[in-house]
């Protein structure tokens, strides 16, 4: 179980790009994962715990209060405290300014998974544990791709040290420069050898009557870790393309009737020019229709709002259109 | 300057549709303030300005400067705490089904209308 918690808060922090995520029980930091340094890590667990501790000072104002969430930022820094329990909250912190409703979304849906843990209030976990699970949870090394590879480039440089020995020695014998041998045909050479070294190795291996398996040539595992290699850098480019593209599906947009009923409500307050201000100010503000955020639309009343001179109907108008949203 | 004060918080009560806002000092004592008769003024200005300061030191932590703005959302409803450069917060208490982004603008506006009355 402590394992499956581990893996959902790498999961929070790997989807919201937080520099630190931390399980808080009451005040105190049961789970944490940063890359900050072991003492900022201290620092700001303490400060977290104050935070916490002084968050509970509301109840205290407005009684059953009941908190969800707390969220501070600044302009290039936000602080967010999700309470999943009563004693039970979960923190990140992000060194740039992260996209809000993402943020709370992510949360909810880790709060959502750990809230019925039943024992969760009494877990704790020590160093050793959170490194065992690091280690589990990293990606296994390529490093069959990566010997490959070096010894692709190996033999590429053997093949030209060979290359410029062979033309050093017909120069001093004065013959007839031959025409040297191409890669493939070094590789094949190498490759023959080669395989001549394992036969004898596999065969002084073998039981006697077993039949030794054919070995691939040189060039064909040179090709063969180059595909897989392309294969690898393929399916990573293919996965962060998936996960910016679920990210910005996540941003859900408004459904553009929002503006037909806006303009309605505008010019009930300001006349039938209304539906041109609202096309310049849209034009304006950059506002494509099909693409309509929240803070769009916000920005939008705000900027009609200003054209409307009575303060009564721009009153009316406001009210009018935050029911809308 | 007391009446202006309070002429920006019941403007942004009016148009946010917030339930009650304050300004306070940095060190934590109300100026001026538009709050439902059972909320305590004084308490919710400390509180404000602790919980703002405790974020702020987070943030100068990580060098990351000041910070602008932190809200708490409860099931009642939400608080949320404006700084206004080091020389006011303003507080806010709106209920649950307050829009977040209108408050936030109205917020904003009157922070800056804050502004120019202290400056």
């Amino acid at each position: 179980m402590k394992h499956k918690i581990f893996n959902y808060f790498k999961e929070l922090k790997e989807n919201t790009l937080a520099s630190f995520v931390g399980l808080f029980i009451k005040t105190d930091p049961k789970l944490v994962l940063t890359d900050l340094t072991e003492d900022k890590k201290k620092i700001i667990e303490d400060k977290i715990s104050h935070i916490l501790e002084k968050s509970k000072e509301i109840e205290e104002v407005i009684p059953d209060f009941n908190e969800k969430y707390l969220y501070a930022e600044g302009e290039d820094f936000a602080l967010f405290i999700y309470f999943v329990k009563r004693d039970v909250a979960v923190s990140s912190i992000f060194l740039e300014k992260p996209k809000f409703a993402v943020i709370l979304l992510e949360h909810e849906i880790l709060a959502k998974k750990i809230k019925d843990i039943s024992s969760i209030e009494d877990l704790s976990f020590d160093i050793a544990e959170i490194e065992k699970f690091e280690k589990e949870s990293k990606p296994k090394e390529t490093k069959e791709d990566t010997v490959d590879i070096e010894e692709y480039i190996g033999n590429i440089d053997r093949f030209e040290e060979k290359h410029s020995e062979e033309k050093e020695k017909q120069e001093t014998k004065g013959e007839e420069i031959i025409q040297n041998s191409s890669y493939e045909e070094f590789f094949m050479q190498e490759n023959l050898k080669e395989k001549e070294e394992n036969c004898e190795i596999i065969k002084e291996e073998e039981t006697v009557g077993e039949e030794a398996e054919e070995v691939p040539s040189l060039e064909d595992l040179i090709k063969e870790s180059i595909e897989e290699y392309e294969r690898k850098k393929d399916l990573d480019k293919n996965l962060k393309e998936n996960i910016k593209r679920e990210r910005e599906q996540k941003e859900e947009f408004i459904d553009p009737i929002i503006l037909e009923h806006i303009e309605k409500e505008f010019v009930k307050e300001i006349g039938p020019i209304a539906k041109l201000i609202l096309n310049r100010k849209m034009s304006e503000l950059n506002i494509d229709p099909n693409r309509l955020k929240t803070e769009d639309i916000i920005t939008l009343i705000h900027e009609l709002a200003k054209e409307i001179r009575i303060e009564e109907k721009k009153e009316k108008f406001i009210n009018e259109v935050n029911d809308l949203l | 300057m007391a009446r202006n004060f309070n002429e920006v918080l019941n403007t942004v009560i009016r148009d946010s549709g917030a339930e009650g806002a304050v300004l306070v000092s940095p060190d934590g004592l109300a100026i001026a303030s538009v709050l439902p008769a059972n909320v305590d003024e004084d308490r919710v200005a400390a509180m404000g300005a602790a919980i703002l300061s405790l974020g702020e030191r987070v943030a100068t932590e990580l060098d990351k400067g000041e910070l602008e703005q932190l809200y708490v959302k409860g099931t009642k409803g939400y608080m949320i705490f404006t700084g206004i450069k080091d020389l006011a917060v303003l507080g806010v208490l709106a209920p649950a089904d307050a829009k977040l982004g209108l408050l936030l603008m109205e917020i904003k506006r009157a922070a800056k209308q804050i502004e120019e009355l202290l400056g």
